[in-house]
């Protein structure tokens, strides 16, 4: 009986890690993820651009478990046949009903053709809307022009590539086959209008038609063109290369009869001729670009974007978690070391991200808030699982999964702003201070959250263990110490690395801006813990207890400089963040002062 | 003796721990809520009230420590503590180093408050200039041109007050201060009725006193002056581009109000001012400004770009901004800074490092010695 019983343990295991670790198949786009598009200054392979597009509308990455590539390339090339597709995230259904539309079903996620017959009435509030200032508007209103805004991107998106399909002003051909003809078009239009044929006077109509569709479509989104003939470089969309010609009464670029081969290759399902043809583009990009765009980098965060490796890592901790609180149940052994090793797989996927972001984007692992959070849980699962190393008694683990785990998903609120791996403005752009000051810095605040979490440990073991008590209770409070140790090293010198960065980029050594206010909240408490224990004013209990005081200084200064809304330093803020602070630091209030009643009454 | 010391009440108090905790503790409230306050009041009042003040009142009229004094209690105690608590033997020398290390951020800082400037310089390319002008302090400039030299003559607007006179050496004028607003607006004829005693060249007519703003870059000041000889009223207002002049005594004298101008130990020529963005996007990638300097004969061309400024002596010039016209002139921000205790917080950041990883390696091998030898007890 209990020998089937660990097998079956051994095989959910198994399968739990063999799940997350298989890829999405049933992907035919694996050339066409390659096309490097440019968004927000960066060049990044389409794959990423359609994750970020879909996110940005629908608030996931993936559309119904299939990546978002799938659903671009129906977007692009087939838009009709996208119009049924759930993408466009309402939060607030007062929306709906105040656009008109009867589909009033509360927050959820909607499809083009639901909202279709709303549009001009979305688009006239979302300009009397964005009238207001910024701060005035209702939730609703800011709602409204968010919408907007994502109907308006996929409007962009959906016509990217129209001049290659057949259209009634074009008497059921393409733009781009009339663009062909431009010279024929040339000399009609220069002769006399009382001249001309009757063939002659539909293509004048035809042309007046291409006029309107090219001051139609401008500013697209899609930039997937390299243009080095100015010298500088610099990306442009289809319609851009397709406008240009047709300004100038040129025949269209090779660029765009190589996507009008892509396109209709793609509407009439030619799997093998549309793998042919993408390759074709992408390889003409690399040639005309002159490899500016690495084709090593674009394939890397392909895989990266396949193995999505912050969600696997945050799975791998949450059962390492779940497994070592069943070790407390039943089968001691076998679930402590399955906890330990989904501990290990989790850091696996975790090292690798951190490293491919890395390579990907030329920078040091931590530029923006979101990046904070996957370092600072990585941070602190390698230091619980080196606490386990030297100490065997669990806690490692189970500190190092359970913060590893929290501040993934905290990390996964930031993705939006932060997982695009976007562009450095100037006074960021150095990659030392970047690599130096931040880096340290996350480092110690990892550290203190540490010492905080098993200050918890801690004070839970004093109020409810049996048996050994003393004994456990002193390695505890000595991994609480050194933790916060740890900790205050590294907040100290990241502090002052941060104010020598300062120094060096604006002159000044410390400003008492916010930021700078809450890294020295953290020093100066864990100044304060260390010298109270020293001068005797607090005991361990007291220690453990200021521990956790100190995760709420490190969480004051992870968001609450950014709530404040001021300093230099300002990048991440929401008001919900602010409910959610206050809630977690008023029920951290309460476990301390709970605690320490119940352990005075005691006589602890 | 130092023993003997040691036992003197205000001598123990002055080593005790307990003062450090109250220090470390008055620090982290002051610290907290000097950052709340920024929030409404912005950063220069929040530092003139909690972080670099001696006392404060708070509410009005309970008056609490401010971060100057709490850092100099603070610092009386560091030296106490290390003359008297901590004994100078090796294994206490992590200990030592960390707090040598604080010990040498304090003074640091304390140079850099007394000491140290902030000024700002902006120059048109092709533009030269030697000197700087301050961010928010201001000052009375007069100038008269004989046969081509311009003399001048400037007092800082700190420096007057209302009803005074001012004598300058080397003009032979009159001038009394009559109104002297830290802010102000101006009003032009037909805002306000004129006065035919009055002395303008942008023509303003009246200025009135404004509530002076917490960000000291907001305040413009505006001066009225009366010169005895002519009998009129100089209006002066800060918003203004040109200077007024008036005729005194045969000479012609210009008045102007503008930034209180530093003179550099060097010549900047702004030669070229570049702006790159990253392709397709409006996001600044870097900016730089190709300067001429000129210092003892010496010439030399130096580019200047965000996180690479430029050194001399215990002066430092920063790419701070920059501004493009509509016109497309281009224009290049420096901040300048002298500080002569730059380096020290870079020693103590390295000096604390090293106290504080060799305390702790220290504390943790005698923690292992105590446990093992505890077991071999059991």
């Amino acid at each position: 009986m209990k020998f089937k019983l660990k097998i079956l343990i051994f095989i959910i295991t198994f399968t739990l890690v063999s799940s997350a670790l298989i890829p999405d198949s049933s992907v035919s786009l694996d050339e066409f993820k390659k096309i490097v598009i440019l968004e927000d200054g960066r060049k990044k392979p389409i794959d990423t651009f359609a994750q970020n597009i879909l996110k940005q509308l629908s608030g996931r990455g993936k559309l119904e478990k299939a990546p978002a590539v799938i659903w671009l390339a129906r977007l692009l090339f087939t838009p009709d046949k996208s119009y049924d597709d759930m993408v466009f995230l309402v939060n607030n259904p007062e929306v709906l009903s105040s656009i008109g539309s009867d589909e009033v079903q509360g927050r959820g996620r909607y499809s083009y053709r639901q909202l279709s017959h709303n549009i001009s009435k979305l688009r006239e509030l979302a300009i009397s809307a964005s009238r207001i200032e910024n701060s005035k508007r209702s939730i609703v209103e800011s709602e409204i022009i968010v919408l907007y805004n994502k109907i308006y991107v996929y409007h962009k998106l959906a016509g990217s590539f129209q001049f290659c399909f057949p259209s009634p002003d074009f008497e059921n051909n393409s733009f781009l086959s009339y663009l062909s003809k431009i010279k024929d078009i040339k000399d009609i239009k220069a002769k006399e209008i009382e001249s001309l044929s009757e063939a002659e006077r539909k293509i004048l109509h035809i042309s007046h038609k291409m006029d309107q569709w090219s001051g139609f479509y401008q500013d697209q989104k899609l930039d997937i063109l390299p243009n080095l003939s100015s010298g500088e470089e610099k990306w442009e969309s289809p319609w851009d290369s397709v406008n240009r010609s047709f300004k100038f009464d040129e025949p269209p670029a090779d660029f765009v009869l190589l996507i009008n081969k892509m396109v209709s290759s793609f509407r009439n399902n030619d799997q093998a001729g549309f793998d042919v043809n993408v390759k074709e583009f992408n390889d003409f990009v690399m040639n005309e670009s002159k490899n500016i765009a690495d084709p090593g980098r674009i394939k890397m965060e392909i895989m990266y974007n396949r193995i999505d490796p912050f969600y696997k890592s945050e799975f791998f901790y949450g059962f390492s978690l779940l497994f070592l609180l069943f070790s407390y149940i039943k089968f001691k052994k076998l679930f402590y070391y399955s906890s330990y090793f989904l501990l290990i797989l989790g850091l696996l996927p975790h090292t690798y991200g951190l490293i491919a972001r890395m390579i990907i984007r030329n920078r040091p692992p931590v530029t923006n808030l979101f990046e904070t959070f996957v370092f600072a849980a990585w941070i602190t699962a390698v230091l619980g699982l080196a606490l386990e190393l030297f100490k065997k008694k669990n806690i490692g683990i189970l500190t190092g999964s359970l913060s590893g785990l929290v501040l993934l998903i905290i990390s996964g609120r930031y993705a939006l702003e932060g997982d695009t791996m976007g562009m450095l403005v100037a006074v960021l752009d150095s990659n030392f201070w970047l690599a130096t000051h931040v880096i340290t810095i996350t480092i110690g605040y990892g550290g203190v959250v540490i010492s905080g979490v098993l200050g918890h440990l801690y004070i839970l073991q004093a109020m409810f263990k049996k048996g050994k008590k003393k004994d456990t209770l002193k390695d505890t409070y000595q991994s609480v110490y050194a933790t916060q140790a740890f900790g205050l090293i590294f907040t100290f010198v990241g502090t002052v690395l941060g104010g020598i960065w300062a120094d060096q980029s604006w002159g000044r050594f410390w400003g008492w801006d916010p930021k700078e206010n809450g890294a020295l909240l953290i020093i100066l408490w864990s100044a304060i813990m260390f010298h109270g224990k020293l001068g005797k004013m607090i005991k361990e209990l007291g220690f453990s207890l200021g521990s956790i005081l100190g995760i709420i200084t490190v969480v004051l200064a992870w968001f609450g400089v950014n709530l404040l809304g001021v300093g230099l330093h300002n990048y991440g803020f929401s008001s919900n963040v602010a409910s959610a602070l206050i809630i977690y630091i008023l029920l951290e209030l309460l476990f301390m002062g709970g605690s320490y009643i119940y352990l005075k009454q005691k006589k602890l | 003796m130092l023993n003997d010391l040691k036992k003197q009440n205000i001598i123990k108090f002055s080593y005790s721990l307990k003062l450090t905790v109250a220090c470390l503790i008055l620090l982290a409230i002051l610290t907290t809520w000097g950052t709340i306050y920024q929030a409404d009041n912005g950063l220069y009042a929040a530092k003139a009230k909690f972080f670099t003040s001696w006392f404060f009142l708070a509410g009005g009229f309970i008056p609490l420590p401010g971060a100057g004094l709490v850092l100099s209690v603070l610092f009386i105690n560091l030296i106490s503590v290390m003359i008297f608590r901590i004994g100078l033997r090796l294994k206490n020398i992590g200990n030592i180093l960390t707090h040598l290390g604080i010990l040498i951020l304090l003074i640091g800082g304390f140079f850099t408050f007394f000491f140290s400037e902030e000024s700002v310089l902006m120059l048109k390319e092709g533009e030269k200039s030697s000197w700087s002008n301050s961010y928010h302090a201001w000052e009375l400039s007069v100038w008269k041109d004989t046969q081509g030299v311009r003399h001048f003559s400037s007092i800082s607007l700190s420096d007057l007050e209302k009803g005074e006179k001012i004598n300058f050496p080397d003009f032979p004028i009159t001038i009394i201060v009559k109104k002297d607003f830290h802010n102000s607006s101006a009003f032009r004829n037909g805002e306000r009725s004129s006065n035919t005693d009055i002395l303008n060249a942008s023509g303003i007519v009246s200025i009135d006193e404004k509530k002076t703003e917490p960000e000291p870059e907001a305040n413009i000041p505006g001066l009225v002056l009366f010169s005895e000889d002519l009998k009129k009223d100089i209006l002066l207002y800060g918003g203004e581009n040109i200077s007024t002049s008036a005729e005194i005594k045969g000479d012609i004298y210009n008045f102007s109000l503008r930034k209180l101008r530093k003179k550099l130990p060097i010549e900047l020529g702004l030669l070229d001012f570049r702006i790159k963005k990253y392709p397709g996007s409006e996001i600044v990638k870097s900016y730089e400004s190709t300067v001429d300097i000129r210092h003892d004969d010496i010439q030399r061309e130096v580019i200047i770009s965000m996180n690479k400024p430029l050194r001399y002596k215990d002066y430092t010039f920063f790419q701070s901004s920059y501004q493009i016209t509509p016109a497309g002139v281009e224009y290049s921000v420096f901040a300048v800074v002298k500080n002569s205790g730059r380096l020290l917080p870079y020693i103590s950041s390295i000096v604390v490092f090293i106290g504080m990883l060799i305390h702790f390696i220290i504390m943790l091998f005698r923690r292992k010695k105590e446990n093992s030898s505890a077991q071999k007890g059991n």
